[in-house]
């Protein structure tokens, strides 16, 4: 075997890839060459020193960091915000609370000046005109609610399960219907403080509806579900 | 696609035992347990379903390796982290692209190597700083290596630096991480005759780089 044939297969024989043929030509070789005998022992030393080559670890961090991509990658996308009643502007919040009160109040005194009046406390008038300002301040408030919260359950709509939506569709025109009953009444007979009260009780109703059909709408599955990868 | 007939699982001596064992890492539990094939083909599938913990597991086997990879093309610390990361997030979020499971270390250390070699590229121009064994220290085990052991190691550091890519590749994998031929033409897409040939060229570019710097 020759110095040239012989370099190329010292590579091989040192990590016993060599086959016996060739291993036993080169090792004849080697005891009568001392610069193939030098290749070989360089080559021996090169494979040790790199096998005991440091190992070295990431931070600790590293796989904090992979998590977090990993989580990011196969998350669902988050889905647009639910419009609900809590995460309302503070503006619509207030209108309902104060619409609220001031149905109460209006109640109150509602109740207050029938009874005042009977005992003979107070005069018709006063009474009567101090119970519909409290009632129509109280419909005020309630009408922007209602806007309001009518505006979200039509952005809404499309979650709807069919049957909540008929249902739905069915209480609204009742409650309607019942608005314009009242709204007719009070017509006729603008001081009639028993047409109000119940003109503000409908309204009542007209909001709890809006606000529970945005409660089931913001509650119930999304339609589109992602698809996670891992 | 990788080759169904292939397995490759790094046998025990090339982890910790040996002269290796002088450069014993702060994190030696699973660096030097074998994970069995069962429970490798476990972690796989639990990975592959999402669960994280099997991920990590997956993670804590082969960062030091993968790491040390990394950092002997990239020779920045940051650049090797960043390098880590993109191949285990990688992974992990194609695993179910892996038809075999058996041939998942060959495609982890594939997507290593394309990503440091990806890297390499893309910062052509940019002169990395050299990391020094003297800067990997504190996280270099308790069991100390001489003097003498460290300088000569230094001296290796630097000449595998000089290597062209696709010898450095063969270098690495074969003498430094433990690979086989076989698996090597796996994970670089070669022939097992190429990967011999340039193993050869490779340690012939180390001895003269050596020689130069009159080591030898």
């Amino acid at each position: 075997m020759k110095c040239a044939k012989a370099k190329k297969f010292i590579s091989e024989y040192i990590d016993g890839d060599l086959d016996e043929a060739k291993t036993s030509s080169l090792e004849k070789h080697l005891d009568t060459c001392p610069d193939c005998q030098e290749l070989l022992k360089d080559f021996e030393q090169i494979k040790q020193e790199a096998k005991g080559l440091a190992k070295v670890e990431p931070s600790d961090q590293t796989w904090f960091q992979i998590q977090t991509r990993i989580k990011e990658k196969t998350q669902a996308p988050i889905p647009e915000p639910r419009v609900r009643f809590l995460f309302f502007p503070a503006r619509l919040r207030y209108a309902v609370s104060t619409a609220l009160l001031l149905f109460i109040a209006a109640g109150a005194v509602f109740i207050g000046t029938r009874v005042l009046n009977r005992e003979g406390r107070i005069s018709r008038v006063n009474g009567q005109e101090l119970a519909l300002a409290k009632i129509q301040e109280a419909e005020q408030h309630y009408k922007l609610a209602i806007k309001a919260l009518w505006e979200a359950v039509q952005a809404q709509q499309e979650n709807f399960d069919p049957k909540v939506a008929e249902t739905f569709r069915i209480n609204l025109e009742l409650i309607d219907a019942s608005l314009a009953d009242c709204e007719r009444a009070i017509k006729n007979d603008p001081y009639d403080l028993e047409s109000q009260y119940y003109l503000l009780a409908v309204y009542k109703k007209k909001a709890e509806l809006l606000d529970n059909m945005i409660d089931i709408s913001s509650t119930a599955p999304q339609k589109k579900e992602s698809k996670t990868i891992i | 696609m990788s080759p169904a007939a292939i397995v490759l699982t790094p046998s025990t001596p090339r982890f910790g035992s040996g002269s290796y064992a002088r450069f014993r890492l702060n994190y030696p539990i699973m660096w030097q347990k074998e994970l069995s094939d069962q429970k490798l083909k476990e972690l796989i599938q639990k990975s592959r379903d999402g669960d994280l913990q099997a991920m990590g597991t997956l993670y804590e086997h082969f960062k030091a390796s993968l790491f040390s990879l990394a950092l002997r093309y990239t020779y920045n610390y940051a650049a090797a982290e960043d390098v880590i990361q993109d191949v285990f997030v990688k992974v992990f979020t194609n695993l179910h692209t892996l038809d075999e499971d058996k041939a998942f270390v060959g495609w982890l250390y594939r997507i290593t190597v394309n990503t440091c070699l990806s890297y390499l590229r893309s910062h052509k121009k940019l002169k990395q700083k050299t990391i020094s064994l003297d800067d990997v220290q504190g996280m270099v085990a308790d069991t100390a290596p001489s003097a003498t052991q460290k300088a000569e190691s230094k001296i290796l550091e630097q000449t595998i630096r000089k290597l062209p890519p696709r010898l450095k590749s063969v270098f690495l994998l074969h003498d430094v991480q433990g690979f086989k031929h076989q698996e090597i033409a796996h994970i670089l897409g070669c022939s097992v005759g190429t990967s011999k040939s340039q193993l050869f060229k490779a340690r012939k570019k180390i001895k003269k780089l050596l020689e130069q710097k009159q080591w030898m």
